[in-house]
């Protein structure tokens, strides 16, 4: 075992990289069932993981060679909680995707689906774990790359569109960042994040290392898709197919938040962004995305659409939290951020099948639609509600005035096209086949469960609040 | 479950509530006070609940008409909605009565928000119970309104409260350490976040939802929901905020002036649309507005007298109100007639009835024996002497004409004119008699007991 537990950092990124490439290779019907294999294996080993870090970081050096030169790998509890959040809500999705009528049609080739999923987590997994900035870089790419192709499923001429555009966007934004990243090693000879915070702590008014900071925020705010450039993440969210679905929608723009959250709040120091006009120009662009996306949310008439401009929204309220940079803020940032990822992939399956699972009177999941869209909106005694109220007074703390009247405004603003969704969803005809049976059953699993985690970190936010501290 | 058995299981129920609300106010009494803390969802913010006097009286309230309103709806629920199953309907009052209990108790900001909310949530399901296009329509505004400007302005004025004082909890004294000058602008927030206080301009959700049933018309909208926004405001005034640091802003600001122009302009605007309505229960509904101001125009002084009575207002109102739903049930039930046009002459139809609709009436103008007269006269003799009082006693003097006006034309019609020979009369049940007679009997019975609520309070 202790071989096993030394190496658990690694055997989060090897564990669905190695089953990625066997699926690649192989086409044989059983093999399928790896996929789900490998992450509930990594559900585990993350849960232990989250166990371990409660007392202190766990530092792990790649093949043994110490930290500046080498590469480490390095979980606190940050890293820990979006290592559990990435295998949940990844599980969910692959579950959802596992075996569906996408995937069993005559063009599809379903290893490759199941291999570059795993390969579009192995890539996310790999931004959390790893305490180095290149190599968040290059997980960064191995994710990316599998999503293009995986947007790129739904074979529709459309998607086929959304995928290239994405591919476009992405690849600039990636080129930003790299862009970045070299210039803060050229100022500090460094890629290791921990030795990083202590080089830069004592250059903090170098030119280029402010330069580097733009461009990695450049090119991330373009990879989340703030605004003004939130139209390409728009057509992406619409034309999703199901079983890419959780992926998409719960996960990948998160992950480039994280690295933001990463980079603020635990590898340079606070003065840059006090000092600088990075704080300013950051509270332009989080108030112009959440404008922009609750006042487009309401003038949809898709509830795709209107989805998709309320992630934007939830992206703004991120930035807004970053950008204030203090400890309420991180608190609120993270809130949102899972409470998000839990609530909105759950918000999509229910449009796409809104009949059939409303079919029957089944009362636990009207209730599970109606919790989660109170936990879009901020109902109290959610973990909408908790991450709303940190945010509004981090805000408050920090006078941020214009920003806290953008947020009320928008939550207002969400309540209004939560009751537009209602009414859509109750007007839409009829045309999903019912006889799928156990694609409903499997639909139900995914969304109580979630549903029902979901809740109790609701009513548990302490804990994770006094962990996070 | 049999619709009897239920009826008797809800009646026992609701008896007991009030036993056990009477037993707590003597445990109050006696031991003083009690508290609980129910889960801790992040630091500092507690759903906890505690006993004080205010929400005793709250609790009180609503237990006992929730008790009467419960034999009343034997009467009429079985009589209206034969063939449609009601136990969700009972359970859905259960719950509405749990929230206001639950904002009765709470023992911080947060609790009281939570189920403030839950009660919304609630009387919308009862609103649009049994539903058609126009009662979608109707809960779409319920929601709408309550819901918004408690997103918009009720839950940032508690944040603000929580970040300047670091507490939301209820403390006799209030949260404030010092007189900042932001006190007056919290304040408006919570005035205009609790829109269930029906304040113009967030009134238009009261009147669209009375297509609900006579008896949650009654408990609902003339109790638990708009008493509950009431109850708010009183508590924040007292235990957030503290009565002498509200004066003492007051002294050196407009804070007064502008919640008794919002008030008075909301008492006024009220009646005279209400002047307008034929349909018994919107006019009802309007007067309920206005009614409602009064308590929020005494509050306006920040005194201790002018708070107490808004408290006794609150509680004459309630009752007199409930009175009159019944009434307006009873006609509806009797002959059919929602509006005041077609209910010429029916005083000598259903004559107790209409005696209970005058005195509930004589409650609404402040005409004695009935407490209506009390409470304004508590708001008149609390506004003695205060600044900028001409407001004060010019609307009261205004609405009181209008709404003579308006309760005088339905009462005219009802006893002097002919009565239509194409009239079908049903019979009303025992049930509804009784109740409709024991609240008007507590309207000049709580004359009687005034002295004791007040020195509960005090």
């Amino acid at each position: 075992m202790n071989i096993f537990s030394d190496h658990f950092l690694l055997l989060q990124v090897i564990i669905p990289l190695i089953s990625a490439l066997i699926l690649a290779l192989s086409t044989r019907k059983i093999l399928y069932h790896l996929s789900l294999l490998a992450i509930i294996l990594n559900i585990i080993i993350s849960i232990q993981i989250f166990n371990k870090s409660l007392d202190h970081s766990i530092i792990y050096q790649l093949g043994n060679w110490a930290a500046p030169l080498g590469v480490e790998y390095k979980v606190d509890t940050l890293n820990a909680i979006f290592l559990l959040l990435i295998n949940i809500v990844g599980l969910a999705g692959l579950f959802y995707g596992y075996n569906s009528d996408e995937l069993n049609a005559p063009k599809v080739k379903a290893n490759i689906f199941y291999s570059l999923y795993l390969l579009c987590l192995t890539g996310m997994l790999g931004i959390v774990v790893t305490n180095d900035i290149f190599n968040i870089y290059v997980f960064l790419e191995i994710f990316s790359l599998s999503s293009y192709a995986l947007v790129a499923l739904g074979y529709s001429r459309k998607s086929l569109v959304a995928a290239f555009n994405y591919l476009i966007i992405g690849s600039i934004s990636a080129s930003f960042i790299l862009i970045g990243i070299g210039l803060i090693y050229m100022i500090t000879g460094s890629l290791n994040l921990t030795d990083l915070t202590n080089i830069t702590e004592s250059r903090s008014n170098s030119s280029n290392l402010y330069m580097g900071i733009v461009f990695i925020i450049v090119g991330i705010m373009i990879k989340v898709g703030l605004f003004p450039a939130h139209n390409w993440l728009i057509r992406i969210y619409e034309v999703t197919p199901q079983p890419v679905m959780f992926l998409v929608t719960g996960l990948s723009s998160k992950i480039s938040l994280y690295i933001i959250i990463k980079l603020f709040y635990k590898v340079f120091p606070i003065s840059i962004l006090l000092n600088n006009e990075i704080g300013i120009i950051l509270k332009f662009i989080a108030a112009g995305t959440i404008i922009i996306g609750s006042i487009f949310a309401y003038m949809q008439k898709n509830v795709r659409t209107i989805l998709a401009y309320s992630t934007i929204t939830s992206t703004g309220y991120v930035i807004a939290s970053i950008s204030i940079n203090d400890k309420q803020s991180f608190i609120a940032a993270i809130l949102i951020i899972i409470s998000d990822s839990l609530t909105k992939p759950v918000l999509f399956l229910f449009n796409d099948n809104y009949k059939a699972l409303m079919a029957k009177l089944n009362n636990e999941i009207k209730y599970c639609y109606i919790f989660n869209y109170a936990n879009l909106i901020g109902f109290p005694l959610t973990l909408g509600f908790i991450s709303k109220w940190y945010l509004l007074s981090s805000l408050i703390y920090s006078s941020a005035w214009f920003l806290v009247v953008v947020v009320i405004l928008s939550s207002v603003m969400s309540f209004m096209y939560m009751l537009k969704i209602f009414k859509i969803n109750e007007s839409k005809i009829d045309n999903i086949n019912q006889e799928q049976p156990i694609f409903i059953l499997k639909s139900k699993i995914i969304i109580t469960s979630l549903t029902c985690l979901n809740l109790t970190l609701g009513l548990s936010s302490n804990i994770i609040i006094n962990y996070l501290q | 479950m049999s619709s009897k058995t239920r009826d008797i299981i809800i009646l026992l129920l609701s008896i007991i509530t009030v036993i056990s609300v009477i037993n707590i106010i003597f445990n109050y009494l006696n031991h003083g006070k009690a508290s609980l803390t129910i889960i801790s969802i992040a630091p500092n913010l507690n759903i906890s609940f505690a006993t004080e006097p205010l929400g005793l009286l709250f609790m009180l309230m609503v237990s006992v008409l929730w008790l009467i309103t419960h034999i009343y709806s034997i009467g009429y629920m079985n009589f209206h909605y034969q063939k449609i199953d009601l136990s969700k309907f009972y359970t859905l009052i259960l719950f509405s009565i749990f929230c206001s209990f639950g904002v009765a108790l709470a023992s911080n900001l947060l609790t009281l928000f939570v189920f403030y909310e839950f009660l919304t949530i609630c009387t919308y399901f009862l609103i649009v119970f049994d539903p058609d296009e126009n009662k979608m329509k109707a809960g779409r505004i319920y929601l709408t309104y309550l819901f918004g400007s408690s997103l918009a302005f009720f839950l940032p004025a508690i944040i603000l409260t929580y970040s300047y004082t670091g507490s939301i909890t209820f403390t006799y004294g209030g949260v404030f350490s010092e007189t900042s000058q932001y006190i007056g602008i919290m304040f408006l927030l919570y005035l205009f976040g609790i829109a269930k206080t029906a304040i113009i301009p967030l009134h238009s959700w009261l009147p669209s939802a009375m297509v609900a049933p006579i008896p949650v018309s009654a408990l609902l909208h003339a109790v638990a929901v708009v008493k509950t926004g009431i109850f708010c405001i009183l508590k924040i005034v007292i235990y957030i905020f503290s009565v002498s640091r509200l004066n003492e802003y007051a002294q050196n600001s407009n804070l007064s002036l502008i919640i008794q122009i919002v008030a008075g302009t909301t008492i006024i605007i009220a009646s005279i649309l209400a002047l307008a309505q034929n349909s018994i229960k919107k006019l009802l509904a309007y007067s309920t507005i206005s009614q409602l101001s009064y308590s929020i125009l005494a509050i306006s002084i920040f005194t201790k007298k002018a708070v107490i009575a808004a408290v006794f207002h609150m509680i004459s109102h309630a009752i007199s109100k409930i009175t009159l739903f019944f009434a307006a049930g009873n006609i509806y039930t009797a002959t059919g007639k929602t509006d005041i046009s077609e209910i010429s002459g029916i005083a000598k139809i259903i004559p107790v009835t209409m005696i209970a609709f005058l005195i509930g009436a004589l409650s609404m103008i402040g005409i004695p024996p009935a407490s209506g007269f009390l409470s304004k006269f508590y708001i008149f003799t609390a506004s003695w002497g205060m600044k900028n009082n001409y407001i004060i006693i010019i609307v009261l003097l205004l609405t009181s004409l209008i709404s003579t006006s308006y309760f005088s034309k339905l009462l005219y019609n009802a006893y002097f004119e002919k009565t239509k020979e194409d009239i079908s009369i049903n019979k009303l049940s025992f049930y509804m008699q009784f109740s409709i007679i024991l609240t008007s009997l507590a309207i000049i019975l709580l004359n009687i007991f005034a002295q004791h609520i007040i020195s509960f309070i005090s």
